[in-house]
């Protein structure tokens, strides 16, 4: 008696949780409506047979319970009625395959005219690709990949010369356009996966696969990695931002090309340290940092960090928060550097500055303890706090335990990284949020300000 | 079909102890016969399957650019396998002697069926190591384990047929020790008899196995072909 | 070929010939096949509690993020994994065919053991090992391997996964030690099957739980090998550096020595076991339940043969439909549609099963025991778990779905729930047997409405998480565009129901130690049941099972309620002379 009541309950549970459930497709953005048709048909068969089940199942509980003046019936077989519901079950089969198969060769079949654009994934970031003018991609592979190459194309193929890089984790596409997206990877599975378009796709390394779709509604959207990928699978998200081809057209041609991206200009350490000299007044001559005025330890730390960083506080990506006083105060000072050349000859001149540890400040840290905490960071930051160019993670090993703690708290609580221009910073946010004691990070700390510097990056 | 008419027997009309089918053990009290030999042919089934399962691998494995095959050009080390055709010979003749040992023994002469099982141990632990001799003679040559899918292939699938011969031998070998301390009294013709079929069956396992790894990549292309593997 | 010699067929000889006499060959290397069932089942269920803790420290990280500092990402996946692994294999696996297999087999055919007891026996202290080796990954540098259940290379086997040293070397150990403990119990139950029947037991005239089981051993037995082939090449790859799954990588900037492999051809290995291993888990449960049902309806099981050949027919298409678990892997996309038409057309016969659960009960006598209870809920989560997987089997709604929550709660309903379900009635059911006591009736009953309700509390919201895109193996969500702090509600509500549930798990625990410590000695055959396995004199039922005489089989497993026969069951091995006496002879139904 209870159970069929419970069962008739559980199916009007079932469809009342279905029918105010604010948890449900996101709104579609792209050229998926048949997927989403499909979805609809299964959910009206299959829902169907639920309850009719269910109901079934709760009234026979409720009909033949148990009474000792009853018997039941012998009743082995009976094929009519045996035959009947398969075929039925095969009619709804049918209704359900026929729709989704005739989607699927949709989706197999790539529209001729969609441009291709590549989508490249490593642990734990995407970039991207385009063709260039020529409409052809360059040649790939995974022995081309360097620090100055990251995407691994072959450097003599001419088809790769004009193709264009996104070194970054916001890809533009242009509404309307069917989009054939290629898939890479360098290192394990990934997978590409933006919900408000419905289509996902591995990508594997050692071979291309692909997906299609028309992005057909403006907007941002994110990408996922839905294929676990190692311990920052979570944090591995990109941006996809549908807008006008004018606009798309605009914003490409901001986008170096492959060949652009080979030219190495010389850095000139003289006008660097010359640059520098504003600096000092508070990270130090050496650039060893001071505690007193609060900043950092910068010598040593790797150039294409220091520019991303300059450039940030520059444009009001970093250093905007009323908390972040010093912050602040860093984005003004990061105007006198008056183009990118300047940011680029001071970088250098930092990094080949030599570094200096500095005592730890923070009292009852267990630097044994720190070092287990490391560990994590240790996979994007190197086990001797290196840092490491391929995944854009700076080198930490002897920065002040005190900043390593601002910083730290900064990206706990949005001070930093929330920026949506700052995926590494996106990231370190979320990454961040896995020390959840005050106790661990100040750990963590000393044990970064205690490392020795002067391991070689990756 | 025996096995049809058996999977369509409406059983509850027959509430009898003689259903339709035929049942020839129907004597009350009496145990049920246990035949060994399916457990082994289930075995070898499963080893098949096993072993098949590496060699569809292989197969799919063997059309990727990188994939240099043992044999086919005059430099490669099995252009001419003459090598593993005399190793083979070893496994062949102790598959040979260990069939006229179960003859022996079927023929109630223990004695030379216990020195023919004998030589059927030595051969096959022979042909074990000259397995051995030739994997360091492909080192030597530079054919490493890790240097190329088809070499890491030739001493995976190799070195796994020679750990199910090495435990057939464990077995064959305590079967004899146990012959042997009873004087020929309690004889395990059963097992041995099984043993043989098992010989036989790696025998043919490993001829498979050298014709394989010895193959030409035209071969591995049709193979692959014919079995509609594609790249991915 | 030492399994063939390994033990004398017990059935050659006199049953008091190998009755064991010390306490240590009774209980601790015992042969008999009861004694092995308990051993698998102890510790089956021992290892499925670590799982569930698991997932317990999991859930409190996605209902509760930011609050437990132990929580790491690496930990994280490892109880993810871990999780998966030891629910699938080492309890769901180990307890319905090595347990209840084990138990069930010999007592419900009418022989005295299996086939070959000592290989019966070195299977579960094999299993044991593989335990062990398994539990062992917990405490080596590094930890388990966090790759997922699915164990995919490259990532398995590289930095930046947790575990991806000595932790997935364990675990792949582990697994292929399992697998030889499977193979040599599932040649026993195969040749038991075919082989050790007693007089009279035709084939269709067992009850569908050995058919289920039969059918299961005999996918285990084939599909098993392709994960022993897919762990040891990846090991190889690990340890020797061989290129079988890795292609050319460049891992955390580092260039590997690795080139040409294919990560695909190891999912492909992958799912031709994993698929099976689905119905590895629910074939045997189906028979089960079927079991249970009848017994508990007092009817026969509505359309035997139509069960039967769905069982085959399942298992043979199960080899089939594998690369539905890879429609979005990157494989060549000309597939799916093959795939997506044999998955689907597995659910055909599986619907057949359904609807003659449903008409078993239909015009029963139906008494709500808590067995009867567990196998109803089954129904209910098992027809869910069902529906939803037209979803993923149809491959363009795969697409949106796919990696999502909506897989996990598809999969839980289906392999994790629905089976459960079947292993508490079973455990209800057959308590008394075993133990020759019946378990407590009022905490068997809190123990089943709690995980009933428990569980769709927890599984029906994943779904719509699904839907909304909520990827799975996600630590934490962050912040997104599209989710909003429902989601967080929503996840912390599913954590309280999954604590829950878990907590509730030791009313069960409790009851099993209760009742075997204070419990009385229950009657003979309690449920009235008609199968074979009630009708020994005692219970538990000697070693040897029948005492001097085998039993003679009349009639199929399932006269319940016969017309013109007074009472409302006939035990298998009952003449039809007896009941010629007993009561009016029978009308021409039969």
């Amino acid at each position: 008696m209870k159970l069929a009541i419970v069962l008739v309950l559980l199916v009007i549970f079932t469809l009342v949780f279905h029918f105010v459930s604010p948890w449900w497709f996101t709104p579609l953005a792209s050229n998926w409506s048949s997927i989403d048709f499909t979805v609809n048909v299964t959910f009206w068969v299959t829902g169907l047979v639920f309850i009719a089940v269910n109901l079934f199942l709760a009234y026979v509980v409720f009909r033949y319970r148990y009474s000792p003046k009853r018997k039941a019936d012998y009743d082995p077989e009976n094929r009519k009625l045996e035959t009947s519901l398969t075929l039925l079950t095969t009619v709804g089969v049918v209704l359900m395959l026929a729709p989704g198969l005739f989607v699927w060769a949709k989706f197999i079949d790539v529209p001729k005219n969609a441009s291709q654009v590549e989508v490249l994934a490593q642990q734990w970031h995407w970039s991207y690709r385009f063709p260039g003018e020529d409409g052809v991609f360059g040649k790939t592979h995974a022995h081309f990949i360097s620090d100055l190459n990251p995407m691994g194309l072959d450097p003599k193929d001419l088809n790769g010369q004009d193709d264009i890089i996104v070194e970054d984790n916001q890809l533009h596409l242009p509404q309307g356009q069917p989009a054939k997206v290629l898939l890479r990877s360098k290192d394990v599975l990934h997978n590409f996966a933006v919900p408000q378009f419905r289509v996902k796709m591995d990508a594997v390394p050692g071979l291309v696969s692909y997906v299609w779709f028309t992005p057909e509604k403006l907007g941002v959207y994110d990408i996922l990695c839905m294929e676990l990928c190692g311990i920052a699978h979570y944090a591995m998200r990109g941006k996809v931002v549908v807008e006008t081809s004018s606009e798309f057209k605009v914003w490409l041609a901001e986008q170096p090309t492959f060949a652009q991206s080979q030219q190495t200009a010389t850095r000139d350490l003289a006008a660097g340290k010359s640059l520098y000299m504003v600096c000092a007044s508070c990270h130090g001559q050496q650039a060893q940092g001071s505690v007193v005025s609060k900043a950092p330890a910068l010598a040593g730390q790797h150039q294409s960090y220091i520019v991303r960083q300059l450039q940030h506080y520059q444009q009001s990506i970093r250093g905007t928060y009323e908390a972040d006083d010093l912050g602040r105060q860093m984005a003004s000072m990061s105007s006198t550097l008056p183009d990118l050349k300047a940011l680029q000859d001071v970088a250098a001149y930092v990094e080949s500055l030599s570094h200096i540890n500095s005592p730890a400040t923070i009292r009852n840290a267990d630097v044994k303890r720190g070092e287990k905490v490391y560990q994590n960071c240790a996979r994007c930051h190197g086990q001797e706090g290196e840092g490491n160019l391929a995944l854009s993670a700076p080198k930490l090993a002897g920065l002040q335990d005190w900043y390593v703690r601002r910083q730290i708290h900064f990206f706990q609580h949005g001070l930093r990284g929330g920026h949506e221009a700052d995926y590494f910073g996106n990231q370190m946010q979320l990454l961040a949020k896995t020390l959840n004691s005050e106790q661990a990070i100040d750990d963590v700390a000393v044990f970064i300000s205690q490392m020795k510097n002067n391991a070689v990056q990756k | 079909m025996k096995v049809f008419s058996e999977i369509t027997e409406k059983s509850w009309l027959t509430p009898s102890y003689t259903s339709p089918l035929e049942y020839s053990r129907i004597e009350e009290g009496i145990e049920i016969p246990v035949n060994k030999k399916p457990v082994l042919v289930i075995l070898l089934v499963i080893i098949s399957v096993f072993f098949t399962l590496f060699v569809v691998t292989f197969i799919a494995r063997s059309q990727y650019p990188d994939f240099q095959a043992l044999a086919g050009d005059y430099w490669q080390p099995f252009y001419n396998p003459q090598r593993l055709w005399l190793n083979s010979s070893f496994l062949l003749a102790s598959s040979i002697v260990l069939e006229g040992a179960v003859y022996l023994l079927r023929h109630n002469k223990v004695q030379w069926s216990l020195l023919a099982l004998g030589i059927s141990l030595l051969l096959a632990l022979q042909f074990i190591a000259s397995q051995l001799l030739l994997f360091q003679y492909l080192i030597n040559l530079g054919f490493d384990y890790a240097s190329n899918p088809a070499n890491s292939y030739f001493y995976l699938l190799t070195s796994l047929h020679a750990i199910h011969l090495l435990a057939g031998i464990v077995v064959l070998g305590w079967l004899l020790v146990y012959v042997w301390r009873s004087n020929g009294r309690k004889i395990r013709y059963e097992g041995i008899s099984l043993c043989a079929l098992y010989w036989h069956y790696l025998l043919v396992l490993w001829i498979f196995l050298v014709l394989l790894t010895t193959s030409s990549p035209g071969t591995y292309a049709f193979i692959a072909a014919l079995c509609g593997v594609t790249l991915n | 070929m030492a399994i063939v010699d390994a033990g004398t067929a017990i059935a050659d000889q006199p049953a008091h010939m190998h009755e064991p006499t010390g306490w240590f060959t009774q209980y601790v290397w015992s042969q008999d096949h009861k004694v092995i069932a308990i051993q698998y089942g102890i510790t089956a269920i021992f290892v499925g509690l670590v799982a569930l803790v698991l997932s317990g420290l999991m859930r409190l990280q996605l209902g509760f993020p930011e609050t437990f500092h132990f929580i790491d990402p690496n930990a994280y996946l490892q109880f993810v994994t871990m999780h998966g692994m030891i629910m699938v294999i080492y309890l769901l696996t180990a307890l319905l065919l090595g347990g209840f297999g084990n138990y069930l087999i010999p007592l419900m055919l009418g022989a005295r053991d299996m086939v070959f007891p000592y290989m019966n026996m070195l299977s579960f202290w094999t299993y044991l090992l593989s335990v062990l080796i398994l539990l062992a990954s917990f405490f080596v540098t590094g930890g388990p391997t966090g790759a997922g259940w699915t164990l995919y290379p490259p990532q398995a086997i590289l930095d930046g996964t947790p575990g991806a040293d000595m932790g997935i070397i364990l675990m792949l150990m582990s697994l292929a030690v399992f697998i030889v403990a499977f193979t040599m119990g599932g040649l026993n139950y195969i040749t038991t099957i075919l082989q050790a029947r007693t007089h009279g037991m035709s084939l269709m005239r067992m009850p569908l739980a050995i058919w289920g089981i039969f059918v299961a051993t005999a996918l285990g037995l084939l599909a098993f090998p392709a994960l022993l082939v897919s762990a040891i090449m990846m090991t190889l790859d690990k340890l020797l550096g061989s290129s079988f799954f890795m292609p050319a990588i460049v891992s955390l900037g580092e260039k590997l020595d690795y080139a040409g492999g294919s990560p695909v051809l190891f999912q492909h290995l992958f799912w031709f076991f994993g698929h099976p291993e689905v119905y590895i888990v629910a074939l045997p449960a189906f028979g089960m339940v079927s079991e249970v049902l009848s017994v508990h309806a007092r009817k026969n099981i509505f359309g035997y043969r139509m069960m039967v050949w769905a069982i085959v027919a399942i298992g043979l298409l199960s080899f089939v439909v594998w690369a539905h678990h890879m429609y979005v892997s990157g494989m060549s996309p000309v597939f799916g549609y093959f795939f997506a038409t044999t998955t689907l057309i597995i659910a055909v016969p599986t619907a057949i099963k359904v609807y003659n659960w449903v008409l078993t009960l239909w015009r029963g006598n139906i008494h709500l025991t808590v067995p009867m209870l567990f196998a109803i809920g089954f129904i209910f989560t098992f027809t869910h778990g069902g529906l939803t997987g037209l979803f993923l089997g149809n491959v363009v709604i795969d697409l949106p779905l796919s990696d999502t929550y909506f897989v996990v709660g598809h999969f839980h309903m289906v392999m994790g729930v629905s089976p459960i379900m079947v292993l508490f009635a079973a455990i209800y059911h057959w308590f008394p047997l075993i133990s020759g006591k019946k378990l407590h009736d009022g905490m068997g009953k809190w123990h089943f409405w709690i995980t009933f309700l428990g569980t769709y509390a927890i599984y029906l919201p994943m779904h719509y998480l699904g839907f909304l895109g909520v990827p799975r193996r996600y630590y934490a969500m962050g912040d997104t565009g599209f989710t909003d702090t429902s989601v967080q509600s929503l996840n912390a509500g599913i954590t309280v129901s999954a604590l829950i549930v878990g907590v509730a798990q030791l009313i069960f625990i409790f009851n099993l130690i209760y009742t075997v410590r204070n419990g009385k000695k229950c009657e003979r055959n309690p449920w009235h049941a008609a199968s074979l396995e009630w009708q020994p004199a005692v219970y538990p039922p000697p070693h040897g099972n029948w005492g001097d005489k085998l039993p003679i089989v009349y009639r199929w497993a399932y006269d319940y309620s016969v017309p013109d026969v007074q009472q409302d069951y006939i035990p298998q091995n009952v003449p039809q002379d007896a009941i010629n006496e007993l009561s009016k002879p029978r009308g021409k139904s039969l």
